[in-house]
């Protein structure tokens, strides 16, 4: 035992053409390059990272409405054409240029947080109107709603 | 691509519309032409930073990242102005006198950053 050569890891170099032989569980291997395969494990290794902040940034969200709940009845997430948009719904029937600071500065520090989400913050005022349709296309992270309390740190 | 000088030129041109437009009838409008000379203002700063961008999510992208003194106070125009383009928010004319605060207190800020770049580049 004390002559056992640990064994160095496997380099996979991005520049590499050198082939590689990938032997999945169902056995339909197949030949890639090993610069494919060392973009194919980046890839997997943002996607897990993306996964993470993903749900953090939720939990995110729906703490800081928590905490500004004086001014914010409801908060949602949907999915933008570039970015993810986080919808501030105020407590308020107009737009409530006050609360325009917190909201930049909500924004910055998600940013900050939540790298990969990409997201942009915006704020709604209270009306009916501006709400019809959210609740199909967004999710409800914060106020009342059955989706609400879904939202639970991982 | 525009240069510096065609973005102030048309931030001015913008300016120009906000000055002569009935914000009474149009408050909608007056936002809209606030934010994109806010626009216009951001991308000259641009040329002289070096920084590019093709598309809002990447000019959003540098200014919160590089530049949050401004993004402060563009993010609000930001939001607001594509509250009034894609939401149908029945804008007030009492909105556009907040909106063009913000749009003032942007300027400033990119005035105070250029100055900081300046003397930066002299020492």
């Amino acid at each position: 035992m004390a002559n056992r050569i640990r064994q160095k890891p496997i380099e996979l170099h991005f520049e590499s053409t050198e082939q590689v032989l990938v032997v999945p569980d169902d056995k339909d291997r197949f030949v890639t390059t090993m610069g494919e395969a060392a973009r194919a494990c980046q890839q997997a290794e943002n996607s897990r990272e993306w996964d993470q902040q993903w749900k953090d940034m939720l939990y995110h969200v729906h703490e800081w409405c928590k905490a500004h709940e004086d001014s914010v009845a409801e908060g949602y997430v949907c999915v933008g054409d570039s970015a993810i948009n986080i919808i501030v719904c105020v407590r308020g029937e107009d737009y409530d240029f006050s609360f325009e600071d917190e909201l930049s500065e909500f924004d910055l520090e998600l940013a900050q947080k939540f790298p990969l989400c990409k997201t942009e913050v915006m704020q709604i005022p209270n009306q009916r109107d501006m709400k019809a349709g959210l609740s199909s296309r967004s999710m409800k992270v914060y106020g009342d709603g059955q989706r609400a309390s879904a939202t639970s740190r991982p | 691509m525009a240069t510096d000088k065609e973005h102030q030129r048309q931030a001015a041109h913008n300016q120009e519309l906000l000055d002569v437009l009935d914000r009474q009838r149009f408050p909608d409008w007056a936002t809209t032409i606030a934010f994109y000379k806010a626009v216009h203002l951001v991308q000259a700063f641009f040329h002289v930073t070096g920084d590019s961008c093709g598309s809002h999510t990447a000019r959003n992208g540098i200014l919160k990242s590089k530049y949050p003194e401004i993004w402060r106070h563009y993010h609000p125009l930001y939001s607001f102005s594509r509250l009034a383009r894609y939401w149908c928010l029945k804008v007030k004319p009492d909105h556009v006198e907040y909106v063009i605060r913000r749009l003032n207190k942007l300027e400033r800020e990119i005035e105070r950053e250029l100055k900081d770049i300046a003397h930066k580049k002299a020492s």
